[in-house]
């Protein structure tokens, strides 16, 4: 797909599949970035967003997926962006499959690379189906990669049932060789070169871009709103002035003051964010300038539900010390509990077990309607054998039927805290409660699961559901 | 089922080590004391005279091996493991095989030894698996039953706690009497009510710690124990029941009453003749591994009215001088937990009482006493009860 620079532009003529759906996902919890200055100096005003120290980019692909519409007989790909896989050789894509559910019939895949939101966005409007991203941006305590990233994830599903809601009515890219950030497989930190070289590097290459989507891309007046996708806050800010000066950028100031920038996903949320509070027939410039510049020109083809859920989230987050911080990053090793190691999961187990451990699914009983979770063979309540059919709870709530806080158990964020979940039509299982500290979950409250890590072995993640407050009821 | 081992088997020797962090002791250590110490106990029984063995650990070695590596002996040796009821399970199989006439003497023998791991709780490696069983220690997983049972019966959570508060307080200091516990201490009210809490509202004074320890019984039919013993320990009625766990799995079982220990005290009680345990029950050694379950078990038992045990404990009628004590030895409170040697030890206090030999802690005139050892979790639980007399009722 990499062209020269001067014959790039992509029309709507060619076959695009329209979005049907999208969703933004961002953490519960925050950390304001006086607390980096304070420790270590280096932060600013603002906030960024944090992941719970048991999400990870599959979790967060997962959670903005379950945002979304999904409908069964939808085929098409699933396409997985991110620059920070759990798994390398192993698809994450697979994961994040297996634990939305679907017709397991399709192409799931990953994308990796900070850019590769953008590509998996554009892939997926000629494929069809869906595309998740999921970013964790940080770097070393007190750097600007750690104040301006943030964490989150954005899904979208391109065709099948449903109104559209976007379509993309052009693209175009420069790809460059540009040395502008880089992390060669294994390092934790990103390496950036001197942004005032870079950025204008892009800056010029940009201004071309968006001239010819003028020219040639059917943006004949400014577009409604412009968002730019870019590591650094203050540039990403200045090149959307710069290009449209008189779109829309609040989308974009909004999302940097209080998120940051969250990589692959950076694309994703920021569209996502901009069609939740655009009307039918505005248009959004969606840029992006790291190695390389891309712009999209997408025309909104329904009004947005509005940005009242997403809002409210960001602004109930819980905001986390600096110090939480670095123990979840595995900045700051906190002293293990005395406890013997979780197992490292057996491959043969959890590949019989996969609709139980990725999809929550459980069974009921045809002769007497009893539930259990884990699924059984045997029923206690009547007495059959094998009587016992498939009994999804994903996206089942339930209410907490006992809860204790759990000293004992390893966590990077002590106390853990156990809960016993009724869920709604029966059936009853203990669960970890996602994030532990400070839920705010008490006997008798209205839950839903989650899809969580649940431990490391050997640096291998590994995954199960636990449970969160029911946010989806109360919105 | 038809058959009961009422007065048909009996106890004519027991062996019981210290508990406690024994660094000086390993488990071949555990297992010569506590069966050199029962063999011991029998004047002109010999350890040869011995016919078979029920050796019972959770952890601490695999097969009949160790118990015959460490005492020299070539005879029948059967590991059993049972969770917390180990001890307990290895008793019955001892019962059974004399009953059944095949054997004249045999030995239930438990030893753990847990504290070399370093841990404080105890982790079982279960089979490789899918790894989604949640991450939940044992206290954490009590500690969601005295909100739950104080939901049910719309008791206040402060009379819940002053409950929990009396038992920690009552078994440590039953404890405190006993040379063989971890804990002797007499722990005040107010400093159990100050401890830094572990899981919900449980400190470390609501949970029993685990311990290194070894126990053991000589079991003979009951026609023979007057040839070995003027002071026989007479087995009453004894029940094994293994949960389906249909309480962690669905709500409809509470975790205010572990149905496995209603069903087995049932059982047992029928085949003894108790029809009103609550006043036939001369005392009790219950498996108070946390302070709500031994306030649960009270009511399970029998012991007092659904909803009420807080009200007996916080009146006193388990204590020492109580209607019906429980746990006069100190518990699991003060002993801690050597998993299989728990079981034999509950029964070890039985034994003293019936021959007037626990010093310090003797209560007048002891009948029937009840011994009640589990193991699992709330909504599935290994449960074990058996009913002793110091005669035979005919
Ligand atoms: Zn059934």
């Amino acid at each position: 797909m990499t062209t020269d620079a001067d014959e790039d532009l992509e029309w709507h003529d060619m076959t695009w599949h329209k979005i049907t759906d999208c969703s933004a996902y961002i953490p519960a919890s925050a950390l304001g970035l006086q607390a980096i200055s304070d420790a270590i100096g280096g932060g600013g005003r603002g906030t960024r967003s944090v992941a719970g120290f048991d999400e990870d980019s599959i979790t967060m692909a997962v959670a903005a997926l379950r945002g979304i519409d999904r409908h069964s007989e939808d085929a098409g790909p699933l396409l997985f962006a991110t620059s920070t896989p759990p798994y390398a050789d192993k698809t994450n894509a697979s994961t994040v499959k297996a634990a939305i559910g679907g017709d397991d019939r399709v192409m799931a895949t990953d994308v990796t690379g900070l850019r590769s939101g953008l590509s998996a966005l554009l892939l997926g409007a000629r494929t069809g189906g869906l595309v998740a991203m999921a970013d964790m941006r940080g770097g070393r305590p007190g750097s600007a990669e750690e104040r301006d990233g943030g964490d989150g994830a954005a899904a979208f599903r391109f065709g099948g049932t449903g109104q559209p809601i976007a379509q993309i009515e052009a693209a175009g890219h420069v790809s460059m060789e540009l040395m502008d950030i880089w992390r060669v497989p294994g390092a934790r930190y990103s390496a950036v070169s001197e942004e005032r070289f870079s950025q204008a590097a892009l800056s010029s290459t940009m201004d071309g871009l968006v001239a010819r989507l003028k020219d040639e891309g059917g943006l004949t007046g400014p577009p409604t709103f412009v968002v730019v996708a870019a590591p650094g806050h203050r540039f990403a800010v200045k090149l959307a002035r710069l290009v449209a000066e008189d779109s829309d950028g609040s989308t974009l100031a909004a999302h940097r003051e209080s998120v940051g920038y969250c990589g692959a996903a950076e694309v994703g949320i920021l569209l996502a964010r901009t069609l939740d509070v655009a009307k039918a027939g505005d248009t959004v410039l969606l840029l992006s300038a790291m190695g390389g510049v891309d712009g999209v020109v997408v025309r909104v083809l329904a009004d947005g539900g509005g940005s009242e859920r997403l809002d409210r989230e960001i602004a109930g987050r819980r905001m986390i010390s600096y110090t939480d911080y670095l123990v979840r990053r595995g900045l700051l090793e906190r002293e293990p509990a005395r406890r013997p190691d979780r197992p490292a999961v057996a491959a043969p187990a959890a590949f019989r077990n996969v609709r139980w451990k990725f999809r929550l699914e459980g069974s009921r009983c045809g002769q007497c309607g009893k539930v259990y979770l884990p699924p059984q063979r045997v029923c206690g309540g009547c007495g059959g054998a094998d009587t016992h059919h498939p009994y999804p709870c994903a996206d089942r709530p339930g209410t907490v039927a006992a809860i204790s806080t759990d000293g004992l158990s390893d966590t990077p964020a002590p106390p853990a805290v156990a809960a016993l979940v009724d869920f709604d039509g029966g059936g009853r299982l203990a669960m970890e409660v996602a994030e532990s500290t400070d839920s705010g979950i008490a006997l008798g409250d209205r839950v839903e699961p989650t899809f969580r890590r649940t431990s490391q072995t050997d640096g291998a993640p590994d995954y199960f559901w636990k449970i969160r407050s029911a946010i989806g009821e109360s919105a | 089922m038809s058959g009961t081992l009422r007065d048909r088997v009996a106890v004519i020797g027991m062996g019981c080590t210290r508990f406690g962090e024994l660094w000086d002791t390993s488990s071949d250590d555990l297992l010569i004391g506590s069966v050199h110490e029962a063999v011991a106990s029998v004047p002109g029984l010999e350890l040869p005279d011995v016919e078979a063995f029920w050796y019972s650990t959770l952890a601490t070695g695999h097969s009949g091996l160790p118990l015959a590596r460490a005492l020299k002996i070539e005879a029948p040796v059967t590991r059993v493991e049972n969770f917390c009821a180990s001890g307990s399970d290895a008793f019955r199989n001892a019962a059974f095989a004399v009953a059944s006439g095949v054997y004249d003497v045999v030995m239930a023998v438990g030893v753990e030894k847990l504290k070399d791991s370093g841990f404080s709780g105890l982790a079982l490696a279960g089979p490789p698996g899918d790894n989604t069983a949640p991450e939940i220690s044992n206290p954490a997983a009590y500690a969601m039953l005295p909100d739950v049972y104080a939901g049910n019966y719309g008791v206040d959570r402060d009379s819940i706690r002053d409950a929990l508060t009396h038992i920690a307080w009552k078994n440590h200091r039953n404890g405190a009497k006993n040379p063989l516990a971890q804990y002797r201490s007499v722990v005040s009210k107010e400093h159990i009510n100050a401890a830094p809490k572990v899981a919900g509202e449980l400190s470390v004074f609501d949970c029993s710690g685990v311990a290194d320890g070894g126990a053991a019984a000589i079991i003979v039919r009951a026609e023979d124990a007057h040839r070995y013993t003027d002071h026989p320990m007479f087995l009453k009625g004894l029940s094994l029941h293994a949960g389906s766990s249909d309480g962690a799995a669905t709500a409809e079982s509470g975790y205010y009453s572990f149905t496995e220990v209603v069903a087995c005290a049932d059982q047992a009680y029928a085949q003894a003749g108790v029809t009103d345990p609550s006043t036939q029950i001369s005392f009790a050694e219950v498996h108070d591994c946390f302070t709500p379950t031994e306030m649960i078990l009270m009511e399970d038992l029998g012991f007092s009215a659904r909803g009420e045990a807080w009200k007996d404990v916080l009146d006193g009628h388990f204590d020492p001088g109580g209607r019906l004590p429980v746990n006069v030895d100190g518990g699991l409170k003060s002993f801690g937990h050597p998993v299989g040697a728990s079981g034999l030890r509950m029964m070890y206090e039985v034994w003293l009482q019936f021959r007037g030999e626990a010093e310090g802690r003797q209560l007048d005139h002891p009948g029937l006493a009840l011994v009640q050892n589990m193991g699992g979790l709330p909504g599935g639980f290994v449960s074990f009860v058996s009913i002793f007399g110091p005669e035979l009722d005919r």
